[in-house]
């Protein structure tokens, strides 16, 4: 049982209608957005989804979490497909799916102390108020935020901080699995430092499975045991991080590599 | 070099609504033609107000306080207002950061270009119009009469660029401030962009301020680079120097060791850590105590 | 510093003025030195007490019919206020209702809604009153309705625009989550981001609320008595304005500055009270 992915996509295809392409009379073209999308997370494993705008991956993102329902395919949580279900269903699987996203400015209800932020979301997955409190300011606590935090607004914090808030709130509810969106593309290389050594350290301690989606290869590197590669909607290459990033096959991802810009002279690069 | 400095900026500071904490803490550099000096630091660092004060574009509540900048040998303290604004039309041009917003999506692209020779330069409608589509040509656009008539929103990310560029060297201006061109592109654009900056760069001789947070992208296209923190000017050397990590502010190299890099994902990425912050709050405070002494004179 | 300064002084001005209209329509009958509806035909158009020919006891003179001026304006504060209060809360209730379900759940539900708004607010709003009054019969309470039924759309679509803002934002996309139902993200989560812009339109329309009725009144569509209102008096002092000018302006200047202390009072509560502004 173990050794089962801990999330397994197969056959993944998302579509939109058009509605920019929408002729007079009749219906929108249909933009199909993911295609034929074949992924495993295995449990324990940091999966990186790695690609460019456009390429799918935060639409990928949202429907590992079921905030999007796809139009085909199979989206198996811990054995469940959870692709097609109503909401009563997945409900209380929802505690075990959780989502950091990327902009902490609007991820956090600006109306809301931090600490009312962190709290509501384990009440809102049936925890009592006292022990939410508590869980709450523990959940701080463990990404380096003290306990006056709690009192404070999100305008209040810096981005940094308010990014580990949106972390407090994904981890307070001990979830399996985690989706983090791009949660470190807006920060200051010495922030996006701190979160990265942050992530691993939770990653380590708390067993957690985590979908690292980013268009940055080396943070990736970093933190990723598995990457997948999105292109326009498909998952071009899908392996190991040693592989991947020693020995890319794929066209796409060997341009990618090629493009990032090292600290470093080289002159031709450019 | 013998050579004056196409760009020469010497002890600017400056303030928000003359209270408080200064912005831009004395920052002095040189920026030669032909050369490409990068500004480097994170948010809140002043890389982005040194070329809006250079551009005239700072906002109203920034004053500066002390200092001159000095372009082609004239020093903008010496000219009024409008003498400024002529001057700076003629001989600066910005690139900015965001296409999408740095664009009017209500009009062609065609005016976009053209307005600011026909206004600034004074130049006749056709004459500028083939100069437009000599310098769409230049940054490889392909089909530049159709892109002349699109709208913003028809094109892409890239395109828009490529087309915010082309307008910044269509005056033939002296001195190019980029302000953030790539933080809004895709990585496989930003290398296209880069690319294309620096060629034009060395085609047309021009003096470039490249403002960027990314120490990678300061490796692959800046000669020298000034590393900002807090508005005071912490490293100032050339590339090679910065990158062969001796002899440097503290603070530049833990940014470059906190740039995670794909061929070293083991290597350990140490944030900016505590010692090298109070190392930088006693720069600041030393700083100001100094300027605050030769000020209250 | 600036700023507080003047946010201050829209606070307290605003709410300075519009307790003074409080007081004064609460205890109007201890304050007016007469009987509003008292008509003494010996004394008319009597002009304000520092004019010459006035009389001792009118300090802002009477009208046509010999009926003091400032107990008349004093009277007619508390039906200025209880429409005020009372049809810009239906409006407001109704509007704000509407917009958030629009703005939220989008759909045919939005499509609907917006047909509705769209169709509604195509209606001439003077002869959509006059079609109410006429069904509804005139009286105080035919006018709140009549108000509240016209202006809804206001609040509608601003609010319905604001709730799409603050639906696109990622807390909601957290808040589902977490699993919680739509109606209580919408309750819990969207509403107390978008409360500033209904305090603040909440205000303004009980403004906008004071004027309508003046309109109904000043075209005899208002309440049937003869209790006095400020629009009645405007539209009585409005024929004999260059015999009696004070029958109109006064009247003319309170309605002002008790609709302008209205819309500045929103503002400055907002100002004052939003924690994302702090």
């Amino acid at each position: 049982m173990t050794n089962q992915p801990l999330c397994a996509v197969s056959s993944l295809h998302f579509s939109v209608p058009d509605l920019n392409h929408k002729p007079l009379f009749g219906s929108a073209p249909i933009l199909e957005i993911l295609k034929n999308i074949n992924l495993e997370i295995p449990r324990g494993s940091v999966m990186g989804i790695v690609g460019e705008s456009g390429s799918g991956k935060s639409t990928l993102g949202r429907c590992l979490v079921r905030l999007n329902s796809p139009s085909e395919g199979k989206i198996v949580f811990d054995g469940k497909d959870i692709a097609f279900c109503g909401e009563d269903e997945i409900r209380p699987l929802r505690k075990n799916l959780q989502m950091i996203f990327q902009d902490p400015m609007s991820s956090l209800n600006p109306r809301r102390k931090i600490g009312q932020i962190v709290a509501s979301a384990l009440v809102a997955c049936g925890e009592s108020r006292a022990q939410a409190k508590d869980k709450a300011l523990f959940a701080l606590d463990h990404v380096g935020l003290s306990r006056d935090f709690a009192n404070r607004y999100p305008h209040q914090l810096s981005g940094g901080q308010r990014q580990r808030v949106g972390i407090a709130r994904a981890i307070a509810l001990e979830p399996k699995f985690i989706v983090a969106d791009e949660i470190v593309s807006g920060l200051d290389v010495s922030n996006q430092a701190q979160i990265i050594v942050l992530l691993e350290k939770l990653v380590a301690e708390l067993d957690l499975t985590l979908a690292f989606i980013s268009h940055d290869l080396s943070i990736v590197r970093r933190l990723c045991d598995r990457v997948a590669v999105m292109r326009a909607g498909e998952i071009v290459e899908q392996e190991s991080s040693d592989n991947i990033f020693k020995n890319p096959s794929n066209e796409y991802t060997k341009a990618l590599l090629d493009a990032a810009p090292l600290p470093e002279i080289t002159p031709g690069w450019i | 070099m013998s050579e004056r400095p196409c760009l020469e900026i010497n002890n600017l500071s400056a303030t928000v609504n003359h209270v408080g904490e200064r912005v831009l803490r004395s920052v002095s550099l040189s920026v030669y033609r032909g050369e490409v000096h990068g500004l480097v630091g994170e948010s809140g660092a002043g890389k982005s107000m040194i070329g809006k004060a250079v551009a005239g574009l700072l906002p109203r509540a920034v004053k500066i306080i002390e200092g001159s900048i000095t372009l082609e040998g004239i020093s903008l303290d010496d000219l009024d207002e409008k003498g400024r604004r002529h001057f700076l039309g003629e001989t600066c041009a910005v690139i900015p950061q965001d296409p999408l917003t740095s664009l009017n999506p209500c009009r062609r692209i065609e005016p976009q270009i053209t307005d600011r020779l026909i206004k600034t330069l004074g130049w006749k409608k056709t004459k500028a119009r083939s100069r437009a589509l000599e310098l769409l040509e230049e940054v490889h656009i392909r089909e530049p009469k159709r892109v002349l008539r699109a709208y913003p929103h028809e094109l892409s990310g890239g395109m828009r660029q490529r087309i915010l560029i082309a307008s910044a060297f269509a005056t033939e201006p002296k001195l190019i401030i980029a302000d953030e061109p790539t933080t809004a592109l895709d990585v496989t654009v930003q290398k296209q962009i880069l690319k294309l900056i620096k060629e034009m760069e060395e085609r047309h001789g021009t003096a470039m301020l490249f403002v960027t947070h990314d120490m990678g992208v300061v490796a692959k296209i800046c000669k020298n680079v000034s590393v900002l923190y807090a508005g005071k000017v912490v490293e100032q050397t050339d590339v090679m120097s910065l990158f062969s990590g001796k002899n440097n502010h503290p603070y530049a190299d833990a940014l470059i060791e906190a740039t995670p890099r794909y061929d070293k994902p083991d290597h350990s990425l140490v944030p900016v850590d505590v010692s090298i912050n109070q190392i930088l709050a006693s720069e600041i405070l030393e700083a100001d105590k100094i300027w605050k002494g030769v000020g209250n004179d | 510093m600036g700023k507080t300064i003047t946010a201050n002084a829209r606070f307290f001005l605003s709410a300075g003025w519009l307790s003074i209209i409080l007081l004064v329509a609460v205890f109007a009958q201890f304050i007016a030195p007469h009987d509003p509806l008292a008509q003494d035909l010996m004394l008319d158009k009597v002009p304000p007490m520092w004019v010459a020919g006035s009389e001792s006891g009118y300090v802002l003179g009477t009208d046509s019919l010999g009926r003091d001026v400032l107990s008349r304006m004093i009277y007619g504060a508390q039906i200025a206020l209880i429409v005020a209060v009372a049809a810009g809360s239906a409006a407001m209730v109704l509007g704000s209702a509407l917009g958030l379900l629009a703005g939220f759940f989008g759909g045919w539900v939005d499509k609907i809604i917006s047909r509705i708004v769209d169709i509604w607010i195509s209606f001439p709003p003077v002869l959509f009153s006059i079609l109410l009054v006429a069904v509804l019969g005139s009286g105080l309470h035919s006018v709140i309705i009549a108000i509240a039924i016209i202006d809804w759309t206001r609040f509608c679509r601003v609010i319905r625009s604001e709730t799409m803002r603050q639906s696109r934002m990622e807390y909601v996309d957290s808040a589902k989550t977490l699993g919680m139902g739509k109606f209580s993200i919408l309750l819990h989560e969207v509403l107390p981001n978008v409360l500033p812009a209904i305090v603040v339109l909440f205000s303004l329309e009980m403004g906008i609320a004071v004027i309508i009725e003046a309109i109904l009144s000043f075209v005899n569509l208002s309440i049937s008595s003869d209790d006095p209102t400020w629009g009645g008096m405007i539209s009585e002092g409005r024929s004999i304005i260059y015999h009696a000018w004070w029958v109109l302006v006064f009247p003319m200047v309170v309605l002002f500055l008790t609709v302008l202390s209205f819309s500045q009072f929103g503002e400055a509560l907002k100002e004052k009270y939003d924690p994302v502004l702090q």
